[in-house]
Formats: C-alpha cells, sequence, structure tokens
C-alpha cells in the first residue's frame, strides 16, 4: 500500500518517479516542521518586553520598571552608573535568560554595562524592614504578669487579678520570655478594671473589637478566625452589646486571607479583593488550597473587586513568607519585608500556612556583561545562566542593569529559554501532567 | 484498474495538484491533533502558534487544489469516494464528540451523555431530512 491520496490520476513513469522523490521532501520537511513545533512546545521560550516610548502601554509584561528614583526614567534616559531596575514573572523554569537593551537612535553608545538578576518572589525582595512585634490584640504573659498588644505596644495589667475581673480567660494568655515582651515598646499600664482598646468579645458567635469605645463587629466568625485565635474574645451576652456605642464599621478578615466565592478565588488586601486568575497563578505564588476559606455573599460584598491577581502581581501587605532552609518568618507590610523574630510572635501572626520561600534567593545572583549586538546597530545584549536558580522557589525574576555612561533605551527585551536536555523535557512533562490532572481530576 | 486520463495541462501542474493534495491531509490531521490538545488543555499549542495561521493555510490549501483541479480537469475519484467519505465522516464524529464531551466536562456526566447523544440523533435526522429526494 503507498500513500497517494490521488492515486486515481496516473503520470507516467518519469513524472511518477518524480513526484515520489518530492512527496518524500514534503514528507519529510513536515516531519521537521512537526519536530520543530514538538521543540518549541515542550521548550518554551517566553518573551517579555518593555517599551519606554510606550511605558503605561498594556503589551509591557515588564514589571515595575524603575531607576534609583524609584520611577520609570524619563523616554528610556538612564543616567551613568544608574541602576535600572526591572521584574519578569514566570510559571515556568528556564536555562537562561537572554537580556536585550536597544537604544534609541540619538543615545550615546553603551561603553560597558551588566545586567544582574536574582529569583524569588518580588515582595520577598523588598529591603527589610524592622523586626515586627506581637499583633495588636495579643495577649500575652510573662513572669506572672500579664500583658496586652495594642497600638503596637505592650501595655501591662497593673495587677494580674484585673485581668480574671475583666473575664479574660487566663489560658488565653500566651506565656513568652522577659526578651520577647521587649519586641513591642512599653506602653502605659492598665490600672483600672476597663476594657483597654484591642479587646475582643464574643456574643452570640458573633465577634466584636472594642476600638475607642465603640464596638466594631466582625462580618463573621470566619473573620475573626483569620486573624485571632477564639479564646482571645471574652464571652458576653446580648446585653452587654448596650455598653458600648456600636460601630457601622463591619470588620473583614486578615489581609492577605483566601477567600473563596462562586468559581472564583480572590486574595484581600485591604479592603480590596483580587480575583486569581488561574489555579497555576495561585499554586505558583505558594498558596494552599487548604487555606481557602468559603464565603457569603454577605463577606464578599464587604470588599472591592480589584483588577485580577496574576502571575506578575504583589503579595498582598500581611503576607508571610517562611524561609525554607532556616525556617525564619518574614511579614510583608507596605514594601517592607519585616522579620518575625520567634516562635510566639510568628504564632501571634500566622493563621494559615506561610507562603515557602529560599533565604538563598537573596545571595545568589547571576550575571552578564552587555555586548554589542553584531546585527543591530544600537541593540546590546547578553545571556544570563539562570539554571542554577531553578530549584529556587518564587515565580519572579529581578534584574538590575549598569551602564558606565549615560544612555537613552528604548525597549528592553528579555527572552527566557530552556536548553533541550533530559531534565527539562521531564519538567515541561510533568507540568503538561500538573494541568491535566488540574483541569480533569476532582480535587475533592 | 484506473482509467488514463488527458490532462490539458503539464505533468508538473498535476504533480503540484498531488502534492497539495497531500499537504492538504496532512494539514488536516496537524489541525486535528492540535484541536484535541487544545481541547484537552486550552492554550497548550494557540500560545506558539496561531490556530488562525493553520486554518488560513488550510483554506488556501484548498482554494490552490479547487483551481488547479479545474485546469487540469481532474476527475473526482468515484470509486473510492464513498469509503473515503465514511471513514472520513466516522472519525469527525469521534473527534467532534470528544471536544464535545470535553467542553460539557464540569456538567454531571450522564447528563453530558444524554446531551452528545440526543445531539448526534438530532444531527443525524436533521442530515437524513436534508437529504431527502424531493
Amino acid at each position: 500500500m503507498t500513500l497517494d491520496l490521488t492515486a486515481h490520476i496516473k503520470l507516467d513513469k518519469k513524472n511518477l518517479r518524480l513526484y515520489r522523490i518530492l512527496q518524500v521532501i514534503f514528507y519529510l520537511s513536515a516531519i521537521s516542521l512537526a519536530t520543530y513545533f514538538a521543540i518549541r512546545i515542550l521548550f518554551p521560550t517566553s518573551y517579555f518586553i518593555f517599551d519606554f516610548n510606550k511605558p503605561f502601554a498594556k503589551s509591557n509584561n515588564i514589571y515595575d520598571m524603575h531607576d534609583n528614583t524609584k520611577l520609570v526614567p524619563g523616554k528610556g534616559i538612564l543616567p551613568a552608573n544608574a541602576t535600572l531596575n526591572f521584574n519578569a514573572s514566570l510559571f515556568d523554569f528556564f536555562s537562561k535568560a537572554l537580556v536585550t537593551f536597544s537604544l534609541d537612535k540619538k543615545s550615546a553608545p553603551l561603553q560597558s554595562g551588566s545586567v544582574l538578576v536574582k529569583k524569588s518572589f518580588r515582595a520577598f525582595l523588598y529591603p527589610d524592614g524592622a523586626i515586627m512585634g506581637f499583633k495588636d490584640g495579643t495577649l500575652l504573659k510573662s513572669e506572672g504578669n500579664y500583658y496586652i498588644v495594642f497600638n503596637g505596644k505592650m501595655h501591662k495589667f497593673a495587677k494580674p487579678n484585673l485581668v480574671t475581673e475583666l473575664g479574660y480567660a487566663p489560658e488565653a494568655f500566651r506565656e513568652v520570655t522577659p526578651i520577647e515582651i521587649n519586641y513591642n515598646k512599653k506602653g502605659d499600664s492598665i490600672t483600672k478594671a476597663q476594657y483597654p482598646n484591642k479587646t475582643f468579645f464574643r456574643v452570640n458567635d458573633e465577634y466584636y473589637l472594642l476600638q475607642s469605645e465603640h464596638l466594631q463587629k466582625f462580618i463573621s466568625a470566619n473573620a475573626f478566625l483569620s486573624q485571632y485565635d477564639s479564646n482571645q474574645a471574652i464571652v458576653k451576652d446580648t446585653s452587654f452589646l448596650s455598653t458600648f456605642k456600636p460601630s457601622n464599621n463591619l470588620i473583614g478578615f486578615a489581609d492577605g486571607s483566601i477567600l473563596s466565592y462562586g468559581d472564583t478565588i480572590y486574595i484581600t488586601n485591604g479592603k480590596n479583593i483580587l480575583p486569581v486568575d488561574s489555579p497555576e497563578t495561585f499554586l505558583s505564588k505558594g498558596y494552599a488550597w487548604e487555606d481557602v476559606i468559603p464565603v457569603s455573599p454577605e463577606e464578599i460584598a464587604l470588599y472591592v473587586k480589584e483588577k485580577n491577581f496574576t502571575i506578575a502581581s504583589l503579595h498582598s501587605n500581611g503576607t508571610i513568607f517562611k524561609t525554607s532552609e532556616s525556617g525564619n518568618h518574614y511579614l510583608i507590610q507596605d514594601g517592607k519585608k519585616r522579620l518575625l523574630p520567634s516562635t510566639n510572635v510568628v504564632a501571634s501572626w500566622l493563621k494559615k500556612n506561610p507562603i515557602m520561600v529560599s533565604r538563598d534567593s537573596l545571595s545568589l545572583t547571576n550575571s552578564c556583561l552587555l555586548k554589542k549586538d553584531a546585527l543591530s546597530a544600537n541593540s546590546y545584549s547578553c545571556e544570563i545562566p539562570i539554571a542554577n536558580m531553578q530549584n529556587l522557589l518564587g515565580s519572579d525574576y529581578e534584574f538590575f542593569a549598569k551602564s558606565s555612561s549615560a544612555i537613552q533605551i528604548d525597549t528592553v527585551n528579555i527572552e527566557f529559554k530552556k536548553d533541550v536536555t533530559r531534565d527539562n523535557l521531564l519538567l515541561t512533562l510533568s507540568r503538561i501532567f500538573n494541568r491535566v490532572k488540574n483541569n480533569y481530576v476532582p480535587t475533592n | 484498474m484506473f482509467p488514463q486520463i488527458k490532462f490539458s495541462a503539464g505533468p508538473k501542474v498535476v504533480i503540484l495538484y498531488k502534492l497539495l493534495n497531500d499537504s492538504l491531509l496532512v494539514m488536516l490531521t496537524f489541525f486535528m491533533l492540535t484541536l484535541l490538545a487544545e481541547g484537552a488543555l486550552p492554550g497548550i499549542i494557540s500560545s506558539h502558534i496561531g490556530l488562525y495561521k493553520i486554518v488560513i493555510a488550510i483554506l488556501v490549501n484548498i482554494l490552490a487544489i479547487t483551481a488547479i483541479g479545474k485546469i487540469i480537469k481532474a476527475p473526482e475519484n468515484a470509486t473510492n469516494k464513498k469509503i473515503v467519505e465514511t471513514r472520513l465522516i466516522a472519525s469527525l464524529l469521534i473527534i467532534c464528540a470528544l471536544l464535545l464531551f470535553n467542553s460539557l466536562l464540569k456538567l454531571n456526566i450522564y447528563l453530558n451523555i444524554f446531551i452528545l447523544i440526543t445531539l448526534f440523533v438530532i444531527s443525524y435526522f436533521l442530515i437524513r431530512v436534508f437529504q431527502e429526494e424531493k
């Protein structure tokens, strides 16, 4: 049997031979083309771009482009020795990154320059902030003394019997060392049998917070439990509610909580919620399915829906990272990464799984020296090997580029490439398998 | 077995016609596999190659086959037509069923199967109605 779809159209011997030869060439070309596409799919290349002529264009998928002034360099003008900082976020592992700078025609040539890269989650690469103390509302005891934290300060109950007099459950006070007490600044002592700020109450399974003599209600018990332990609340009956002025503001979930409503998962950030765009993003950002809290329409209505949470999005305030090597915990707050110095401090903040990160992400860097491209007059590029960063946890690559001379950049391009190796093939196949599993195998 | 056909164009055009038929088979196979892969894992192919490019290539190919077929006055392969059609329709129906089943995956499996069977039964009778001779 021969593969001839047009066998009814006969050719003479000479032309049939020519046809067969051309047919073989065609099928070999088709197989080669299919192999090429298979390689492109199994060993993909990811492209990223930033155009300084259109800095706010949606096509720019290099994020957080800034220089030493923390702003996007106007018209792409980078002063000599200034550092240009930018980020690219990826789902996949890659072997190398080709970074290309296309300079403006008016730009002076680049004398010498380098590019350095780090890999982690962008929020974990934030600068270090001050060491974090206990969370507001935490109840502590040390050497027989009782304390409550509010306004970031440690307030001591002047007399231990005040605690029982006010109705606090003694077991709610966490035993800590005297050193840990000093993680928060010292506040005024509580001398009277009056409820201090940040006292929690439970009335018929509803939780309230006392703040400036107003009782603020938590939207739900789950909202309270996303921030505090249930024994931190003093149990009261409904008549208690008339003791203080009610507040119209409802309190929601802890920052960085993962809520599910309908088919969508949201990450909370202050008064906003960000819908997660895909299960891949959810997992790549280090979140765990077991931390997802199903919520009611009333709970979701408390928030303003923001744009999607994508692979390039930053972890929100309140996110806690844990280093896989040392087990240190860090809290993300207002663009700073703050160390939680002890397990007790961690316990006061951590109510769900932390996001695992690699401590080595902060120290492991790869770099390359920019060279002029042979084929283009104004392009400079270099290739950074990043295969040794495969085991680092995180989805963001942060680049730091420097030029010894002042330059004007038109575009920055990054190409993440995979080497054609057995390991990379297995990695890609396992990712495809996981995607199939996520799509087709029910999770419960 | 086949009647010797006299072509009005030169043999080179006939060879081109035969090669275009071969390429149509290859492209249709590739397109079918692409659709199946896309159905299973959306984006796995389309993030690398635009599906519209394959469709345009197939359309251009069909147009070229039609145009050259007219030039060379190529006859239809009447003896094999029925077998090819039956095989083609059977394989297309299987692919269609797979894609439909996949698109309704989140539904209850029995409802999914019920919708599929109903759809095929309705399609079968519709085709019968259209094929009825007046």
